[in-house]
């Protein structure tokens, strides 16, 4: 095992890059056991890092900003294909006022198992769809199991006023865990060249976008970590901005619901109560 | 996407640690900012790695996508952002040519082409630049206050990806003396490098 005095020697070679593989984990074994190493070795890091700032400026070519952008903005947009609330979605509304939350729970369940048996019995496309879903489309998933399984969970409906569209979404917020998520259906496509972007509103903070979106077909299901947010939304809106999102406060929302105070006492069913305005998507 | 300016957007109005938290959120117009920000200063660490301009930008793609996915890699606590990514991207690009072996490993360029100022590439944010180009020319002139047979065998191993092995072999040494002159370097870098430090630290 190799004491101070030998690792110290190699701080600098290592923090350069210099040293060999088996020499590297070498030292790292003693490091991980040595406050005062380890300081040295930060501080040799650093050192070594700012080199990298040292080089001299390239101007890199146009076609790697449009090239990157491109598959950006084919990995980037929050698109769901969703097996678990595509197959609730026909009544969903309707479904989830009569049962309330522990039936779209247990619905929530139940449509799950459905597709996981569906797969199961060789239905081949689902199966395909679960195998190929991605680690984000799952970890998606999760995230909205757990918000719906929390002992503290509310809705808020964000639906009944739109004018002119059939539009309807409900926010599930789970207080206690901090987390949330938003679900839509029959949300209008988008004009060309424009998302659905999500907002936590407060009267004290401008608005803060969660969240861009662009509904499969019509639908969609979006987790969000509030633990970021170092203030208490008052509300949650809907608008529709450029691609790519915005960072300005919309001048209007296609939905919109405020968490009243009384809300925030956990009593009655779903324990929420809300204000809708909601406006219609306008040409 | 619409050719719309972040300046339109307010996105240039952000520092770099509100780009990033808003890549979370998958704000494509932070990540354009951010890009438009440090797309030169990643692709000049890359290739000055590599040696090669194609390679270079296949570099730049992985990196700044790398980020897009994976925005909390980055922690703002360990240092400033510039000097994470160039750090990342130099260690990418080392395992790069490590990977391809030895026939891309080139000398490192002589003092007076990293000397030579090239004229400052268009960017949104001239400021910043600035900063960076003092930040630029204050390490220069750390790394010229060292010996040069010192500051060659740290510019091979950090720029070049050799071990100390490879180095000793390369320019004919023992690799007693390489060790040492890598030590002694770096403690004068170190020393030269103290203001900069404590500004990283901040």
């Amino acid at each position: 095992m190799m004491n101070c005095d030998e690792a110290k020697e190699l701080l600098d070679a290592y923090a350069l890059g210099a040293l060999d593989k088996r020499e590297s984990e070498e030292l790292m074994r003693h490091v991980a056991g040595c406050l005062s190493c380890w300081e040295e070795l930060s501080k040799s890091e650093r050192t070594a890092g700012l080199l990298a700032l040292s080089v001299p400026i390239h101007e890199a070519p146009a076609r790697v900003r449009d090239r990157l952008m491109a598959q950006a903005k084919r990995e980037g947009i929050v698109t769901h294909r969703l097996p678990l609330w595509q197959r609730l979605q026909p009544g969903w509304r309707s479904t989830a006022r009569a049962v309330g939350l522990a039936g779209v729970v247990a619905l929530a369940f139940a449509g799950f198992l459905q597709v996981q048996m569906s797969g199961l019995r060789g239905d081949k496309n689902n199966l395909e769809q679960l195998l190929t879903a991605t680690d984000t489309e799952l970890e998606q998933q999760r995230q909205v199991v757990a918000v719906l399984s929390a002992s503290d969970t509310r809705k808020v409906p964000m639906d009944e006023a739109t004018i002119r569209s059939q539009a309807g979404s409900v926010y599930h917020w789970s207080p206690e865990t901090d987390t949330s998520f938003i679900v839509c259906h029959n949300f209008p496509p988008v004009p060309a060249g424009s998302v659905y972007q999500v907002w936590f509103t407060a009267d004290s903070e401008p608005a803060e976008p969660v969240a861009t979106f662009v509904p499969q077909d019509g639908g969609c299901q979006i987790p969000m970590d509030m633990s970021r947010l170092d203030w208490r939304p008052t509300g949650i809106g809907i608008s529709v901005e450029p691609e790519g999102g915005s960072v300005r406060p919309p001048s209007r929302w296609f939905a919109y619901a405020s968490f009243e105070p009384e809300a925030q006492d956990g009593s009655g069913r779903g324990g929420v109560g809300f204000d809708v305005a909601v406006t219609a998507i306008g040409p | 996407m619409r050719d719309v300016s972040p300046d339109e957007t307010g996105h240039t109005r952000l520092d770099d640690e509100e780009l990033m938290q808003r890549l979370v959120y998958r704000d494509l117009w932070a990540f354009r900012a951010l890009y438009d920000r440090y797309g030169n200063l990643v692709y000049s660490a890359a290739l000055r790695v590599l040696r090669d301009p194609q390679v270079a930008e296949d570099m730049v793609q992985e990196i700044f996508l790398r980020i897009w996915r994976k925005p909390d890699s980055y922690v703002a606590q360990r240092g400033r952002f510039a000097t994470w990514l160039s750090s990342v991207t130099r260690n990418r690009a080392v395992d790069e040519i490590r990977s391809r072996g030895r026939r891309f490993r080139h000398e490192t360029a002589s003092p007076e082409e990293q000397e030579r100022e090239l004229p400052a590439p268009e960017t949104n944010d001239p400021a910043l630049m600035a900063e960076l180009a003092d930040q630029r020319r204050l390490i220069l002139a750390a790394l010229a206050q060292i010996p040069a047979e010192q500051r060659q065998i740290i510019e091979l191993a950090y720029f070049g990806g050799l071990t100390q092995q490879e180095i000793a072999e390369r320019l004919s040494q023992p690799l007693g003396t390489v060790k040492t002159r890598i030590r002694l370097g770096m403690q004068k870098l170190r020393v030269a490098l103290t203001p900069e430090l404590k500004w990283e630290n901040r």
